[in-house]
């Protein structure tokens, strides 16, 4: 793959996908990520036969996976299995090389979003006297997720640069056991499928239909 | 019921039966003017019931872990890790069986319990996460069954105390030397 940040992003840089994750949130990130992609693409371009796409983006005729927290997300899984017999002609390739690192500048936003929130949650909550902002533990777990943070930025610009389907998945997991540490900063709200944290879960859910899935740090 | 809903529902039916011991409450009923000592009242009993769950919930992550290692060898038997997660889960089995056979000799002990779900729980996630990664992409809707055991094993995290609850008990008993390794 050539130098997505030049040549296919263009002039939209990386910053803005975390931007619009942060603000607007998955759905809309998603829409943004996938704008230059029209239909046929979408199925050319999933790398194992399922694409989550905005439910806006849904044609009649569709096949779509029932997913209750995805559909509550503004999320449809799309299968676009090919029946079997046909050979398949995908070539994710270039594309969804770019559809990764842009979903993954979106998944940043969305991380540092709920990150805000759990700090807001913890901060309301008293346990033994004193807000559970003030707990040692959950303090380090907020610093590692900022440093984390950090790197993650770099990591997606320096990947950008030569991007290789190993790098984009080894920062896509990377974003998801971020997800899981801010997630726990919840308590058990944190697992209520209409909790706003409901987001970082269903983002893995998109990113293993675009991305796959990495097996370890 | 099955699956999660299920097992949930049977922790709690276990733990109610804990509190409703006969053999627990027949000193109390023989002699209800009597109250029990201070050292055995409420706290006690929760804490005695905290730490049987915790064992229970470790076996939970365990049972679970232990089928999705089963799914990926169903679905993909060259698929890299089959041995290792295997190996890894056994002893996460182990250690649930040595804690449970050790909570029944010390039933007031916390450290052991806590051990077994500070390990068993992340261990099943990280297993989720092999799994889901090495059936490919779109794994998690190509394999239900993925899907729902990856966020169930989650959920153990916030069942009798979170990874960091168990991690100051752990840490707690440690000073007292209540530690034998």
């Amino acid at each position: 793959m050539g130098s997505v940040m030049g040549r296919v992003i263009g002039s939209v840089d990386v910053t803005d996908y975390e931007k619009i994750g942060y603000t607007d949130g998955l759905s809309a990130g998603l829409t943004m990520v996938l704008a230059d992609l029209d239909d046929a693409d979408l199925a050319a371009t999933a790398p194992g036969g399922f694409a989550a796409v905005p439910a806006q983006r849904v044609d009649d005729g569709a096949t779509v996976v029932e997913h209750r927290m995805a559909t509550s997300e503004g999320v449809a899984i799309l299968d676009v299995r090919l029946p079997s017999g046909l050979v398949s002609m995908r070539h994710a390739g270039d594309r969804a090389g770019v559809v990764g690192l842009r979903l993954a500048a979106v998944r940043i936003g969305l991380t540092r979003k709920l990150l805000d929130q759990a700090v807001e949650h913890l901060t309301g909550r008293i346990g033994g006297g004193e807000p559970l902002i003030r707990k040692q533990l959950n303090l380090g777990a907020i610093a590692d997720t900022l440093a984390a943070l950090e790197l993650l930025r770099r990591y997606l610009e320096t990947a950008a640069r030569r991007p290789s389907r190993e790098s984009i998945v080894d920062i896509h997991d990377r974003i998801s056991r971020l997800d899981w540490e801010v997630a726990k900063l919840f308590g058990a709200s944190g697992y209520l499928a209409d909790h706003p944290v409901r987001a970082l879960f269903v983002a893995e859910l998109v990113a293993n239909t675009w991305v796959g899935a990495g097996d370890g740090p | 019921m099955t699956g999660l809903t299920a097992a949930a529902a049977d922790l709690r039916a276990r733990a109610m039966a804990v509190d409703a011991d006969p053999d627990d409450m027949a000193p109390h009923l023989d002699s209800p003017a009597q109250p029990l000592p201070r050292q055995r009242g409420g706290r006690w009993g929760a804490l005695r019931t905290f730490h049987h769950l915790r064992v229970q919930v470790a076996a939970l992550a365990v049972g679970t872990a232990l089928a999705l290692r089963d799914l990926v060898a169903a679905a993909r038997p060259d698929a890299p890790g089959l041995a290792r997660n295997g190996t890894r889960l056994e002893a996460a089995r182990q250690l649930v069986h040595d804690v449970a056979a050790h909570l029944d000799r010390e039933p007031d002990a916390a450290y052991f319990p806590s051990a077994a779900k500070l390990s068993a729980v992340p261990l099943a996630i990280e297993v989720s996460r092999w799994a889901t990664a090495v059936l490919g992409p779109g794994s998690l809707f190509e394999h239900p069954l993925l899907e729902k055991w990856t966020r169930d094993v989650r959920a153990f995290e916030f069942m009798e105390g979170t990874a960091n609850l168990q991690r100051l008990h752990l840490a707690q008993d440690y000073l007292k030397g209540r530690v034998d390794g």
